[in-house]
């Protein structure tokens, strides 16, 4: 079953200050009894410096999207912008006017319908699930869906604020800044979505809390990363098997898996799950941390872009998207990538 | 076939310990789905609020309330598991129109046959943490549940614009000052000016899409801040009693929903035919909504 928009074009920011895991510890008032470069897979992320936030790595993030596409920012339709963070870069975080209002008038889509939703990691996914909605109801042509997450500061917070071990803040120093933007386009032959399924489980909303901190300027985020993980680990085989089920496919028909991109461990357990439960293995599944982090809603793209540059896929491979956030929210997107091959990597 | 007003229920402030938004959207939900009694599955849950409980940015709140609304208790009796058996719950943010946006997508999820009913809340925190600078919202939540309508009632039509030339003129954010997080409201003088000669020209824009004309409107159902901004409208548009103002409770998200649950059981909503709910602010934006019954 396919269903009415595909993904025309994507389009990442990654700021060009490079941090390091080691330089992180090392600036920590107690090391941390794991070794996080180990067990994270992360060597390094992204931080935002100057006058670098969320407003303008979405920006940069969308220009870039639309250097990729064949439709003019004018003729954006709908802007969804999906962020956790929205923080300029003296850290003030803005809850009016929507961002989605200013960033369509950075990049000249004034006309576009526009709106800010949250969903924690699974906001771009979630933008993606109500845009394809709109355009299969006519409602709109095409939408962008944009992030800018701005959340180094949840790190910075964490290096002040672990002072004992384990600590609930520890998940914060994987974090790094980054924008993706996606372009969903109506399509009318057999190029569309082939699953589109988010749900909440909500008795689980509380193993990760991120709030504006009363201690230091940015945000705080608290989380019991081992349950989370069990959690995640144990509901999502099921959830995506059904997924698929309802679209008439199964696990064997994928070819690539993005998870969502936490740390290689988990990432890796969650692979042994995977295969376990289901007696197959896709070609791969896309582990991308190493050099840019968590980069919470924007993840999912991010890794698709860089494998797209790299010509890492051929137009008939199948690719899933798992999302997972804090909510907890799981997400199944799966599609074929078709002519989106083609431009990018040239 | 547009989606219809199942029911809507509102909640203040009961006590000291349970004064925020979460607590009375958690129970403004629980009236609205107690009320409805059936058995058929709610597939989304969206919260519309713009100023967070304790400034909480993950997950989104929705999730939060969802979580007790499941959750079973000594005092209130748990709603069944499998009425949130698929459930997509998120937060969206976009000023006073977040709202109307969002009824939006839960009519578009209905209309596509993708869920059977949908839930909307809106409500605003006075934050527990931190300062506040020129805040002038009340505390309160409200919860509306949509179903499937008949032909051609419902809601028929919706409408957003925005107008980024007025984009500094009503601006909420926090800073770091003193060693505080101050949550400050910044709004221009002009913002009440701008809000409605922006509603009026969208509010043009929206009757001649829908071939109407003023006249043909029975009920405004609107935005009560910035103050003054209804009997302006209502005087720039001679409605007379055909808008409703509220008795300056100062809701900001929830202002329209406490509005319809003030009418909705009465005779002058019941025979109204064209009803039209209609937001503005922060941006400035516009929403604007046509319901038939």
């Amino acid at each position: 079953m396919t269903t009415g928009s595909y993904i025309e074009s994507i389009g990442i920011k990654l700021p060009d200050k490079k941090v390091s895991t080691q330089s992180i510890i090392d600036k920590m008032k107690l090391s941390p009894p794991i070794q996080l470069e180990k067990i994270s897979g992360i060597k390094e992320r992204r931080f935002c410096s100057g006058d670098e936030n969320t407003i303008s790595l979405a920006v940069d993030a969308a220009k870039d999207c639309l250097t990729y596409s064949s439709i003019n920012d004018h003729d954006i339709e709908m802007i969804i912008y999906c962020s956790i963070s929205k923080f300029k870069s003296d850290l003030s975080y803005y809850y009016e006017p929507s961002i989605s209002t200013i960033v369509k008038q950075k990049i000249g889509a004034n006309g576009a319908l526009s709106f800010d939703i949250s969903n924690a990691c699974a906001g771009m996914a979630t933008g993606i699930h109500i845009a394809n909605d709109f355009i299969q109801r006519r409602v709109v042509n095409n939408c962008m869906i944009v992030s800018g997450e701005f959340i180094s500061n949840i790190c910075n917070n964490a290096i002040q604020s672990i002072e004992t071990s384990p600590s609930p803040e520890f998940a914060s120093l994987t974090v790094g800044d980054a924008g993706a933007a996606v372009i969903l386009e109506k399509t009318a032959n057999e190029n569309g979505f082939e699953v589109l399924n988010l749900q909440t489980f909500s008795k689980y909303s509380k193993l990760c809390i991120g709030k504006l901190s009363t201690k230091y300027p940015g945000a705080q985020m608290f989380t019991q990363m081992q349950k989370l993980q069990k959690v995640s680990i144990s509901e999502s085989p099921s959830f995506v098997e059904q997924s698929l089920r309802e679209a008439g496919l199964s696990y064997s028909d994928i070819d690539y898996m993005i998870p969502h991109q936490t740390a290689k461990r988990a990432i890796m357990a969650g692979a042994i799950n995977f295969k376990e439960y289901f007696g197959y293995s896709p070609k791969e599944i896309i582990i991308t941390v190493e050099l840019m982090g968590n980069t919470a809603s924007t993840t999912l793209f991010l890794a698709l872009y860089h494998q797209l540059q790299q010509k890492k896929f051929r137009k008939e491979d199948r690719i899933l998207l798992l999302s997972f956030a804090s909510g907890l929210v799981m997400g199944v997107i799966v599609f074929k990538l078709n002519e989106l091959v083609d431009k990018y990597g040239q | 076939m547009g989606s219809k007003i199942e029911t809507i229920k509102v909640s203040l402030p009961l006590f000291s310990f349970n004064k925020g938004y979460i607590s009375c959207a958690i129970r403004a939900a629980k009236k609205c789905l107690k009320k409805r009694g059936t058995a058929e599955q709610i597939g989304m849950l969206i919260s519309t609020g713009v100023y967070r409980e304790k400034h909480i940015v993950e997950p989104a709140l929705s999730a939060l309330i969802l979580r007790k609304l499941i959750q079973r208790s000594f005092l209130c009796r748990r709603f069944s598991q499998d009425r949130f058996k698929k459930i997509l719950a998120f937060d969206l943010n976009n000023g006073a129109c977040g709202l109307i946006q969002a009824l939006q997508i839960v009519d578009g999820y209905i209309q596509s046959g993708k869920i059977e009913s949908g839930l909307v809340i809106a409500g605003d925190s006075l934050p527990k943490t931190g300062k506040t600078e020129n805040y002038p919202f009340s505390q309160g939540a409200g919860a509306i549940l949509l179903s499937k309508g008949g032909m051609e009632k419902g809601f028929v039509c919706f409408k957003t614009e925005s107008y980024p030339q007025y984009k500094d003129d009503f601006i909420g954010y926090t800073h770091f000052a003193k060693g505080k997080l101050v949550l400050t409201i910044d709004e221009k003088k002009n913002f009440l000016d701008h809000s409605v000669s922006c509603v009026l020209t969208s509010l043009e824009n929206f009757l001649n899409e829908v071939k109407l004309k003023i006249e043909d409107i029975d009920l405004v159902i609107s935005s009560q801040y910035p103050d003054g901004f209804v009997s302006e409208i209502r005087d720039s548009l001679d409605l007379r009693d055909k808008i409703f103002q509220s008795d300056g409770t100062g809701f900001h998200t929830s202002a329209p929903l406490f509005a319809l649950h003030s009418l909705f059981k009465t005779q002058r909503f019941r025979s109204a035919k064209n009803i039209l709910f209609l937001t503005v602010g922060a941006g400035i934006t516009t929403s604007i909504a046509l319901y038939n019954q």
